[in-house]
């Protein structure tokens, strides 16, 4: 994506810009920078194909989950309010991937694919670049979310958890999905190719991952309350089942969205501040 | 000088048995379950408690509370480690004539009839274990969830997010100039 000198967008192709309809040049002046940057960004990862792609393994992903969480005699012991947890954290957990892998290609991507020089060319604030990626990375987490709205209400249906369900996983993946965006442009605004973006990214996500695996024993005294009170996942996701399992409140549980909150704001705050860094790489193709 | 040895003993000995807390095994204490029976469906939870109870006089210490479960029907495989994950409980000395009530959680992960107490000990070699009375829990086989629901729901959200990206496809092509 690019956006021309005049603060409109103009989609390049092959390094020529197509142009575009002077009225429409004329309504995108008026619209602020950043919401002309969201708008070419959603274009092109919706109508792009690559969003629709990931969605479409993503939803094959809560299918397989659901249909073994219904019929398989291993699985199936699970309480309706433990299977209708356990696919909202596998839904929320991978819909937060898919924001990481946008909000990584981000800037990185941009750079692999040497159209970053346009984009830096163009006068607007570097952090509406920023906040324009990582709207469009997050529209990704919403849309996952849409596409597991069925799957919780096949599985929680019987038991009146589904709006409880949705509600906060709406709100728990909302948190986790800005966390990762505000990393992904971080790393993304900072590696030299792709493949380092992404890898990095990942390795991250794995290691955020890594506590809620931790046997109960390691889970005692202060150091391991305190880890699972910052690690946004484990302290999101340990929430997710004790609102939905236990059928607690959020004003007894809301406390485990503390560490998830934080981590978000600094993390997004962080990925504005390090935009203003945003720069050519010297001899590289932008 | 014999009288200030008598003495001297004799103070020890106060000391000693006044300050060492008793153990189960010195004053065995009790321990009861809230109740003896219980029923619940395949998956649910089962949750009751224990009262520990000191009946001497001096403080019980050391005492480690620990649940257990195992199957009255010999071709029930059980493992106490997936019915509950916090099974064992170190309590605070209990004064005496004092009693401590202890809460449990189990989930019942297969079905049939089973047997659940709470025994007590302490970290002591040879310490005697007190038990409770058994609780007679029976686990009935429940399906929760409609099998035969599944699929369309399975099937059906691939296929409508499938169908988009076909929409997109095609609109990508349509817009794609001729020449190109």
């Amino acid at each position: 994506m690019a956006v021309d000198a005049s603060g409109g967008a103009a989609r390049v192709e092959a390094g020529k810009p197509r142009p575009e309809a002077p009225a429409g040049d004329a309504a995108r002046r008026s619209r602020p920078a950043w919401l002309v940057v969201t708008g070419r960004e959603l274009r092109d990862l919706w109508l792009g194909g690559r969003a629709l792609v990931l969605l479409f393994a993503y939803s094959v992903t809560l299918s397989v989950t659901t249909y073994l969480t219904a019929t398989n005699e291993a699985l199936n012991f699970l309480e309706q309010r433990e299977a209708v947890s356990l696919t909202l954290q596998v839904a929320v957990a991978i819909g937060v991937l898919l924001t990481l892998l946008a909000a990584a290609d981000a800037i990185s991507g941009e750079r692999e694919r040497g159209s970053l020089e346009s984009l830096l060319l163009a006068p607007i604030p570097r952090w509406s670049l920023t906040v324009g990626k990582g709207l469009a990375a997050l529209s990704l987490w919403l849309a996952a979310f849409v596409v597991s709205a069925p799957y919780v209400w096949y599985l929680g249906r019987g038991v009146r958890v589904v709006t409880t369900s949705l509600l906060n996983g709406l709100l728990v993946g909302s948190l986790l999905a800005l966390a990762m965006t505000g990393l992904g442009l971080v790393i993304s605004t900072f590696a030299s190719s792709n493949r380092v973006s992404l890898s990095v990214s990942v390795f991250v996500l794995l290691a955020l991952f890594a506590p809620t695996q931790m046997p109960s024993s390691a889970q005692r005294g202060w150091f391991g309350d305190l880890l699972l009170r910052v690690d946004p996942f484990t302290a999101g996701l340990r929430y997710l089942g004790r609102i939905i399992v236990n059928a607690r409140t959020f004003a007894q549980e809301g406390h485990w969205l503390i560490g998830p909150a934080i981590v978000a704001g600094v993390l997004v705050v962080a990925a504005v501040a390090v935009s203003t860094r945003l720069r050519l790489r010297t001899g590289g193709r932008g | 000088m014999k009288a200030y040895l008598r003495l001297t003993a004799s103070i020890a000995v106060v000391l000693a048995t006044g300050s060492a807390p008793a153990t189960v095994g010195a004053d065995p204490v009790a321990v009861t379950l809230d109740r003896a029976e219980a029923s619940i469906g395949l998956g649910q939870t089962l949750r009751f408690t224990s009262q520990v109870r000191n009946p001497g006089e001096q403080d019980a210490a050391g005492i480690i509370a620990h649940l257990n479960v195992f199957a009255t029907d010999p071709g029930v495989y059980v493992d106490p480690e997936d019915w509950s994950g916090e099974r064992t409980q170190y309590l605070d000395p209990i004064a005496g004539g004092e009693t401590e009530t202890l809460e449990w959680e189990l989930q019942a992960v297969n079905s049939g009839r089973f047997v659940v107490y709470v025994a007590l000990s302490t970290d002591q070699a040879a310490a005697p274990v007190t038990s409770s009375k058994s609780l007679q829990l029976s686990v009935a086989q429940e399906r929760t969830l409609d099998t035969g629901g599944a699929a369309p729901v399975a099937a059906g959200v691939p296929a409508v997010v499938a169908l988009l990206m076909g929409v997109a496809i095609l609109r990508r092509r349509r817009r794609r100039p001729a020449n190109s």
